[in-house]
């Protein structure tokens, strides 16, 4: 976008809100901004968003946010329609960027997660994987987390209207810990916390409420997985606690797909999980 | 001279009468950090800490030792060099600017001049003397974001109690980076010129200590206002072996004699400082002056002494001097050193391939330089919001992040094991190179708080064993980071 275009009134960017197979918990971030909704609605045309509003401005769209993974035949086409009419694309929470919590079933026989959930499985129509949007379509920017982080969304929107990078971290959750003085948790206390191989973006929310870190986000730029198992190992972590830790909302994202299937195959369900801490007298 | 532990609360007392912001270990929710104290209560009472690669854990026992711990998990870096500060912004309005960064915090007069500033670094006080009269026309209002995590109160003259001698020669290695250069930082330089430093020894060591071999501990000879070292007493109780280091010092230390006095202790308030006593053996190094009062264990009943503040010789300063030494050597003795010609080492086995095989258990996570006292690399980004406010900030960085080193969009050290050679190399082997020290003060916090326990004395360890079989310091392997 030129920047003449931002700062001439009327032609703000128009946004638009897309869903796949998801909760809609991450376009409800975007409403989560609350005291700055008035604002965001000054700066951008929010053109399609159902969440907020059913009118429809129409297409085609400056940025266009996607949430959920494509899991459904319908899924497939949309993804590709939506590509089609927006300028760029950007993939929202950890469904749309890495397949999500139902990417589970990729990794079991066909059926078994369906069969599991509905009384009624052979009135669903569903493709055999449910995978990141990047696996159908370019997708221009990624934001990472279950749900998503509403700053995150403002960041983007901010940077779209002066034409910037985004400012987005790739490294782990560790050094948000350690920048808001969040004593480690796996150190001191033998917590099996995901940080060190999870992307930042949360502010480290969870072990600031004294709970390891569970990857939400996704795997850091440089995430080396196998070494951190091979820690949680030697602090009592069983096979199965392992194929759980990595194989949740993130479970399509190479470097944690492929850890917890490492652990899958010689997990056995009447195993402890093994879930750490420590006490000076243990 | 020997002092109890109720006069290092009137040291403390002092110190907050003074206008100080009152800083150091506190054990809050199960754990040390460094955050405002106002007695010795705060402080970390009875416990100890046992600390090996990867490992922590606390432990309580039911004495009174204040110091029994090694280091705390934090390292007062943050307060100098927070992982987040604002450098300059500008409001929607657009004629807003400000430089919170840069932006002295107005303190009385009065308390100003109380403490009288020793052998103030340069570049101090004025901010005129390090922005320029460009950047200075703006800097009319603005906070300054020290703690993201609070409110409270800002305020720049600071006093650090109970920090570690491997954490004071690290605020020396620090001044050397942020305010010894050609662009000291605004920042920095004005807390750090006036900080007060009560630097408690160590009689222990756990096992990520190093700072021997590093020449940073376990005691300390110069750098701080008052030391102490924590003896235990005969009848089971701990005393403190309190040591003056500067002008500043003996001044705090006069008003706490001034306010122990007041609370109805029989002080005795004449004062005769003494010349530099020579500690008879170790490095050469005097100890700075003494001051010695005269002997008030008479005037100090024996049931209440405990309580109140006393600061009397009860012992000789031989025998006080002989434990101070056996305490240290203690701590010594625990400590697994680092090799002592690293910097060399290091400089002649770049291509190792050690650094391959670290970067197979390497998270590249970044603990350790977030842990690191002497850690100081940043990153700096400017940022519009919606409402058309942009600011320019500055955050902590590593160089185990991608980022760290991108060029022209695109990251110079994609690998691993060239991010960790970095940060080796250039704490043991290229600071030197780069400003005349070691980077590295041996506290062992990269040790004890890497997630997966990469102990660096070892790896280099590694490198010197074989340099050792080769005959000499050269290595020539072939799978060198890339």
């Amino acid at each position: 976008m030129d920047m003449d275009r931002t700062s001439t009134e009327g032609a703000r960017p128009r946004v638009a809100i897309w869903k796949l197979a998801s909760c809609d918990g991450c376009q409800l971030s975007l409403l989560d901004l609350e005291d700055e909704l008035l604002t965001l609605a000054d700066v951008v045309d929010l053109a399609h968003f159902t969440e907020m509003s059913r009118t429809d401005l129409g297409g085609p769209y400056d940025l266009s946010f996607i949430e959920g993974s494509v899991t459904t035949p319908r899924d497939e086409v949309l993804v590709g329609e939506v590509r089609q009419i927006s300028r760029r694309l950007i993939a929202i929470g950890a469904c749309a960027v890495a397949g999500g919590i139902q990417s589970l079933r990729n990794y079991a026989p066909p059926g078994e997660y369906s069969s599991a959930v509905y009384a009624h499985p052979e009135y669903l129509s569903y493709l055999d994987t449910s995978m990141p949007v990047s696996a159908y379509v370019k997708v221009d920017l990624e934001l990472h987390g279950c749900p998503v982080d509403r700053y995150q969304l403002m960041e983007v929107i901010s940077a779209e209207l002066v034409s910037r990078k985004p400012v987005l971290p790739a490294f782990s959750v560790c050094q948000e810990c350690k920048a808001r003085g969040t004593v480690c948790l796996l150190v001191s206390k033998k917590e099996q916390c995901l940080g060190p191989v999870t992307r930042a973006g949360c502010g480290a929310i969870c072990p600031a409420s004294g709970r390891g870190c569970y990857g939400c986000f996704g795997p850091q730029e440089a995430a080396n997985p196998s070494s951190l198992s091979m820690r949680f190992i030697a602090d009592g972590a069983s096979s199965l606690r392992l194929w759980h830790l990595f194989h949740t909302f993130n479970s399509a994202a190479p470097p944690f797909s492929k850890e917890g299937l490492r652990y899958r195959d010689s997990a056995s369900s009447h195993e402890v999980e093994g879930v750490g801490g420590a006490s000076c007298d243990s | 001279m020997v002092v109890n532990r109720a006069f290092l609360d009137a040291l403390v007392a002092a110190l907050l009468e003074y206008g100080y912001r009152v800083l150091g270990p506190v054990f809050q929710n199960g754990s040390i950090v460094i955050d405002d104290l106002t007695s010795t209560a705060d402080m970390p009472v009875g416990w100890t800490d046992e600390q090996s690669p990867g490992n922590y854990r606390l432990c309580h026992s039911a004495d009174g030792q204040l110091f029994g711990w090694t280091v705390s998990p934090a390292s007062p870096k943050a307060l100098l060099f927070p992982p987040r500060v604002t450098v300059w912004q500008r409001g929607a309005g657009r004629d807003d600017f400000s430089v919170p960064f840069a932006q002295p915090v107005a303190i009385t007069g009065a308390t100003k001049s109380a403490i009288s500033t020793v052998s103030k670094p340069q570049s101090t006080g004025s901010t005129g003397k390090v922005l320029s009269d460009t950047e200075l026309t703006f800097s009319a209002s603005g906070t300054t974001h020290f703690n993201p995590r609070s409110n409270r109160d800002d305020r720049h003259l600071l006093a650090l109690v109970g920090i570690r001698p491997c954490e004071a020669a690290a605020l020396e290695i620090n001044d050397a980076v942020f305010m010894k250069g050609s662009f000291p930082d605004p920042f920095y330089c004005e807390r750090r010129s006036d900080m007060f430093l009560l630097v408690a020894e160590c009689a222990s060591s756990n096992a990520s200590c190093f700072c021997d071999s590093m020449g940073a501990g376990p005691g300390i000879d110069s750098g701080f206002d008052l030391a102490v070292t924590e003896m235990l007493d005969e009848d089971g109780e701990y005393s403190y072996f309190l040591r003056i280091g500067s002008q500043r010092g003996e001044e705090l230390f006069t008003v706490a004699v001034e306010q122990a006095s007041s609370i109805g202790v029989g002080t005795d308030p004449s004062i005769e400082p003494s010349t530099g006593m020579d500690r008879g053996e170790g490095d050469g190094k005097d100890i700075p002056t003494f001051v010695e009062l005269s002997d008030l264990s008479n005037s100090v009943s024996q049931s209440t002494s405990m309580q109140r503040a006393s600061c009397s010789l009860n012992y000789s300063l031989e025998e006080v001097l002989a434990k101070r030494d056996a305490q240290l050597q203690h701590a010594k003795e625990l400590q697994v050193g680092m090799h002592p010609r690293v910097a060399e080492l290091l400089r002649r086995n770049l291509d190792h391939p050690i650094f391959t095989d670290i970067a197979g258990r390497c998270l590249a996570c970044g603990n350790c330089t977030s842990v690191c006292p002497t850690c100081f690399c940043s990153d700096v980004v400017d940022k519009n919001d919606m409402h058309g406010a942009i600011s320019r900030e500055r955050s902590w960085s590593s160089c185990f992040n991608a980022a760290h080193s991108e060029l022209h969009g695109q990251p110079v050290r994609h690998s691993v094991a060239s991010r960790y050679r970095q940060w080796l190399t250039h704490k043991f082997s290229n600071w030197y190179d780069q400003f005349g020290t070691s980077g590295c003060v041996g506290c062992g916090r990269c040790i004890t708080w890497c997630p997966v326990g990469i102990d660096v004395r070892q790896e280099v360890a590694g490198i010197a064993s074989d340099a050792d079989m080769k005959g000499d310091m050269q290595s020539t392997g072939s799978h060198g980071p890339s």
